[in-house]
């Protein structure tokens, strides 16, 4: 076990005792115990040494145990007892307040004479310290000339500042404690002391305890009037009490410190308008006093024992806002507009009864009128467009009488099903011309709704021929390419691997005339039917280049929409399209070629149908336009 | 009974006709359920039809049938050649399908990538040989001599009319702003005068182009009005006869 | 992956479409590869027109589950897939019952669609001046006037050969010029478009 060091005189003592034995200061308390009652009777060396100011920051000694009363020289007790017979009388147990006025009074001397027994008692031991310290005697009180209080308050002013202001209160307790001891020996100096005069500021006169260490002795045995005897001689400081002021007793009121000089340069800095500084004034009256610890009988102070310092838990508070009835039915009125935000409003349903459906309506009606009526009656009275004033259709014509009969010619049924009642008069006659060919029919379609449009038009077609729908069977409809552009391109090289047997689930690529097909080129004719400007475009771009190659002529049937932009091709040298056939008016421009002319007033219809809406493009454009100026010209005549 | 059906068929297809080319046409007078509800039968009937085509033309005819016959008739010299067309493209087309989930959308993006490489240099090499040299070549022999007609009375047409058609095309190239350099931020694109003044002319031809093309839809739909008031009539007229 | 994953989609846009330019170049050498790529090409289009469907019909029939008013329409759209597939199914697409399918519903409903066209349309036109009116809009306008009064021979006036020629001029010369023009630049932009796609500056299908 390792040796324990002591708190007062810093000597090594053995790990199983309980107090030093050299100055028998407490070695295993836990802290700084409040003096008990026997405790009260404290030297009047540790009250006359230490400054009355700082009376407070005294640490106390620590609670003696009946072992350590044993262990207390007899000498010690008695000057303890001399004095505290001087002092008031102390009840049995002391509160905090009257703790703080112990040492308070243990701090002051009490104003009794001392008894001389006593005082030559206390006298020699301080001798013996002062001049261990090199100090010397102090003078007897009685040959002072101040009151032993006002010479033991000035030394004490004087001396006390510079080794309690530096030391800790262990080296104050054990500065008191040296004071208390038997310094008989003339041991080394302890380590506290000279940390302390190393520390100190201003030297004193003179060293309080000179460079003979003070040794202390064991003394258990020894009677109390060889204790008494043995007692070291004062430190100067002490002995004489001329030079250290006694510390101002309880009843006597604290002198006060007196304020510093300061220098001219310090006080030119002071600001003019500044308060004069006063010291903080905190009332302490009502401030709990330390009960334990080293700060024990001081008020206002944290205590530093371990049972008085516990941590503890922070309150908890409540993170709940106070709402009023007022904020929560906002709050509320918050939260109910926040919810309908994220919720898809409908929209309003807008009334059928508006301006514009009105006039939309009255628009319908004068252009549906007319042309019902045409269709109703069955008309005949506008006279059918001539093939040669329709650019494409005399080339068409052409083509399609230049087709020997029986060879194969793929149609690509490529338009929507919305288109068929303008192209299915162009369709109809082409289909016608082709069957009276015998040409084999390859159908083909880009589009989801090609392969049952094709079929369709082969059974009206038929139907049309020889009044029975599956009155032609030479034909075979391969179904639908899918992949758009890629779709052609795989049409143009491979069109057996892409298509290998017909809807019908016939295998038509191992029968003649297909049998001879190796690719689209082979074809006799390929003819086109859209609706649209991109399939046509898409069409001849990977199509286009592989027939003319060949000099299989391309041929289009298309809707009045898609001819602006499919005629640059057919206008084109070389052409890329040999013959076209464009919307209604091709049709019937076509079917005037081919000696089929339509009957049922469609196109007597279609022709007041143009003419009616022409009027009321004219008529709205000058309405318009009237009703647009009527305002500007009110303003110019206001 | 099967015959009864098929001669009621043609009635009844008749009046589903009659009544959703009613439905539709009520659009005129505006938004109304009617319509929403003709429009959803539509677009189920299509995508049915679409759906049971693709079956049949790829996945049944392209996929299964030649597969099917090889092992039937134990013609194994056309597997190899079926398994590189055929085999690869199905198991692209699964991984495709991943495309279906939200989660493994990502993995799918391999298969979408083959397909927009395929698409845009089928495309390209379209646009190239099929559009951009024809055309070009068109607009060049425009005023070809040899195209000229030998009257010299449809001559000076021929010659204006083409040298009309040539500017234009120009013009309406240049009212398209190729080739105008990028300016900082903020500033606007200008042009020289000159080239502001073609690109105006050029403007004009696409307002022409516009027009007539404007006019061939109005044309086309008003066509397609009039087959449906032949529709209705003659549908009218069926049912009176029954 | 976040960085390979990209790489690679572009990597792979950039060497099948390779393919396919070298067997427009080179068609003894990659004309095999090429027509092999463009097969199963078109097999996948096949797929993403299924796997677009699919994704229709899962629309609407979660529309269905969702309680709202609207989801009628959602249930006769599903229930004419699932009729139409099964008809047409059994039938085949060129069946006589697929093409009383398909006359009976699709025809009515495509050519009505486009008959509503015809009133809008005449309806804009007669609403294209109500805002004030700029240099091109009246010129758009004349050009529609002329080309409708020289299109067919008008209603109780007959043929008005003037109108005729000034319309078939304007369909011949000024319009083939704008859209010989609108072509060049359309396939211009394909070109571009495509070639970026083909060095992997745009990718279009993510990533």
């Amino acid at each position: 076990m390792t040796d324990i060091i002591c708190p007062l005189c810093g000597k090594l003592n053995p790990p199983d005792l309980d107090e030093c034995i050299y100055c028998q200061a407490p070695l295993k308390t836990g802290g700084f115990v409040a003096p008990s009652e026997d405790e009260d009777k404290i030297s009047p060396i540790l009250t006359s040494s230490e400054k009355p100011g700082e009376a407070e920051n005294l640490v106390p000694e620590p609670k003696a145990s009946s072992d350590l009363e044993q262990n207390i020289p007899d000498w010690l007790k008695q000057t303890e007892a001399n004095f505290l017979d001087q002092s008031e009388a102390k009840p049995k147990e002391t509160s905090p307040d009257e703790l703080s006025e112990q040492i308070d009074s243990i701090l002051t001397p009490s104003s009794a004479p001392p008894n001389p027994q006593d005082n030559a008692i206390d006298e020699e031991w301080l001798a013996s310290l002062l001049d261990e310290a090199g100090v010397g005697m102090p003078e007897p009180p009685s040959l002072q000339e101040e009151t032993p209080d006002e010479t033991q308050e000035a030394s004490l002013e004087e001396q006390e500042p510079e080794i309690y202001q530096e030391g800790s209160e262990a080296e104050v307790e054990g500065a008191a404690e040296e004071e208390l001891a038997l310094p008989t020996q003339p041991s080394e100096k302890p380590e506290w002391l000279k940390n302390l005069e190393a520390s100190s500021k201003i030297k004193l006169e003179g060293e309080l305890f000179g460079s003979e260490p003070v040794q202390y002795e064991a003394v258990v045995n020894e009677t109390p009037e060889e204790k008494a005897q043995e007692q070291p001689p004062l430190p100067e400081w002490i002995a004489k009490p001329g030079s250290v002021e006694p510390p101002p007793s309880p009843e006597e009121p604290e002198t006060p410190i007196a304020p510093a000089e300061i220098p001219n340069w310090l006080e030119a800095l002071r600001p003019t308008d500044a308060v004069s500084p006063t010291g903080p004034v905190e009332d302490l009256s009502g401030a709990d006093i330390v009960t334990a610890g080293p700060l024990a009988g001081l008020r206002g102070v944290i205590s530093a024992h371990p049972s008085a310092i516990r941590a503890q838990k922070p309150p908890t508070y409540s993170i709940k806002l106070r709402v009023s009835d007022e904020q929560q039915a906002r709050l509320e009125m918050m939260e109910e507009l926040l919810a309908d935000e994220e919720k898809p409003m409908p929209l309003p349903s807008q009334p059928i009864i508006t301006t514009r459906n009105i006039f939309r309506l009255i628009v319908a009606v004068v252009l549906l009128l007319p042309m019902a009526w045409m269709i109703i009656s069955g008309g005949k009275r506008t006279s059918a467009p001539q093939p040669g004033n329709i650019p494409g259709v005399v080339d068409f014509t052409q083509r399609i009488q230049l087709l020997p009969s029986g060879v194969p010619v793929l149609i690509a049924f490529d338009y929507e099903a919305g288109f068929s009642g303008e192209l299915n008069i162009a369709i109809t006659n082409v289909l016608t011309q082709l069957m009276n060919k015998s040409i084999y029919l390859t159908l083909v379609a880009t589009t989801p709704s090609g392969p049952a449009l094709a079929e369709s038009m082969i059974k009206n077609a038929s139907l049309s021929m020889a009044r029975t729908p599956g009155f032609y069977s030479n034909y075979a409809n391969l179904g639908y390419i899918p992949g758009g552009t890629m779709g052609l391109l795989g049409l143009a090289t491979s069109p057996r691997n892409l298509l290998p047997y017909s809807l019908q689930i016939e295998s038509v690529w191992a029968e003649a005339p297909l049998n001879a097909i190796g690719s689209i080129k082979d074809f006799s004719a390929v003819i086109l039917i859209t609706n649209d400007p991109d399939t046509a475009r898409i069409w001849i771009e990977q199509i286009g280049p592989q027939l003319q190659e060949a000099g299989t002529p391309l041929l289009i049937v298309t809707s009045s929409q898609a001819e602006p932009l499919i005629r640059p091709y057919y206008e084109s040298t070389p052409a890329q399209v040999q013959g076209m056939i464009a919307g209604l008016v091709g049709g019937v421009a076509y079917g005037r070629t081919v000696g089929n002319i339509q009957q049922n007033g469609i196109w007597d219809a279609f022709s007041v149908g143009i003419t009616v809406s022409v009027l009321i493009i004219l008529i709205g454009s000058i309405a318009n336009v009237v009703v647009k100026s009527l305002p500007a010209s009110k303003k110019k005549e206001n | 009974m099967l015959d009864r059906i098929n001669q009621l068929a043609d009635p009844i297809g008749a009046i589903i006709g009659f009544l959703l080319t009613i439905m539709v046409l009520s659009y005129i007078i505006g938004d109304n359920a009617l319509f929403r509800l003709a429009i959803h039968i539509f677009i189920g009937v299509a995508s049915g039809y679409a759906a049971v085509l693709i079956l049949y033309n790829v996945i049944w005819f392209q996929v299964l049938i030649p597969v099917i016959q090889i092992f039937t008739t134990g013609k194994m010299d056309g597997l190899v050649a079926y398994a590189l067309r055929v085999v690869p493209a199905v198991l692209l087309g699964i991984w495709m399908l991943t495309k279906a989930s939200p989660r493994l959308a990502r993995w799918g993006t391999p298969v979408l990538a083959f397909l927009a490489g395929v698409g845009a240099a089928t495309v390209v090499a379209g646009a190239v040989r099929g559009t951009i040299f024809p055309q070009v070549g068109a607009s060049v022999n425009l005023l070809n001599t040899q195209s000229a007609p030998a009257e010299i009375s449809n001559l000076v047409g021929w010659f204006i009319n083409g040298l009309i058609v040539l500017l234009g095309t120009v013009a309406t190239l240049i009212y398209f702003q190729f080739g105008i350099q990028r300016q900082e931020e903020g500033v606007p694109v200008q042009r020289s005068v000159f080239m502001e003044y073609i690109s105006t002319v050029g403007q004009g031809f696409i307002v022409v182009t516009l027009g007539v093309l404007f006019t061939g839809v109005y044309i086309a739909a008003l066509t397609a009005l009039i087959d449906r008031i032949s529709f209705l009539w003659e549908t009218i007229l069926r049912l009176a006869n029954i | 992956m976040k960085k390979i994953l990209p790489i690679t989609n572009a990597i792979i846009a950039v060497i099948s479409g390779s393919f396919i330019l070298l067997g427009y170049f080179f068609p003894g050498v990659f004309g095999g590869i090429q027509s092999t790529l463009i097969g199963w090409a078109i097999i996948l289009a096949a797929f993403a027109l299924l796997l677009g469907i699919f994704n229709l019909a899962i629309v609407h029939w979660k529309k269905i589950g969702s309680e709202k008013s609207s989801n009628i329409n959602s249930i006769v759209l599903l229930t004419s897939m699932f009729i139409t597939i099964v008809i047409v199914g059994i039938s085949g697409p060129t069946g006589s019952w697929s093409l009383w399918v398909f006359n009976s519903f699709q025809v009515p409903v495509e050519v009505s669609l486009l008959a509503v066209l015809a009133v809008v349309l005449v309806y804009a036109g007669a609403r294209l001046l109500t805002r004030r009116p700029k240099w091109y809009t009246i010129l758009f306008l004349v050009t529609v006037l002329l080309v409708l009064l020289g299109s067919v021979p008008l209603f109780l006036i007959g043929e008005i050969t003037p109108l005729s020629i000034v319309r078939d001029w304007l369909a011949q010369v000024p319009a083939i010029a704008g859209a010989r023009g609108l072509l060049l630049g359309v396939a211009l932009g394909t070109v571009a478009t495509g070639l970026r796609i083909l060095i992997g500056v745009d990718r279009p299908y993510g990533g």
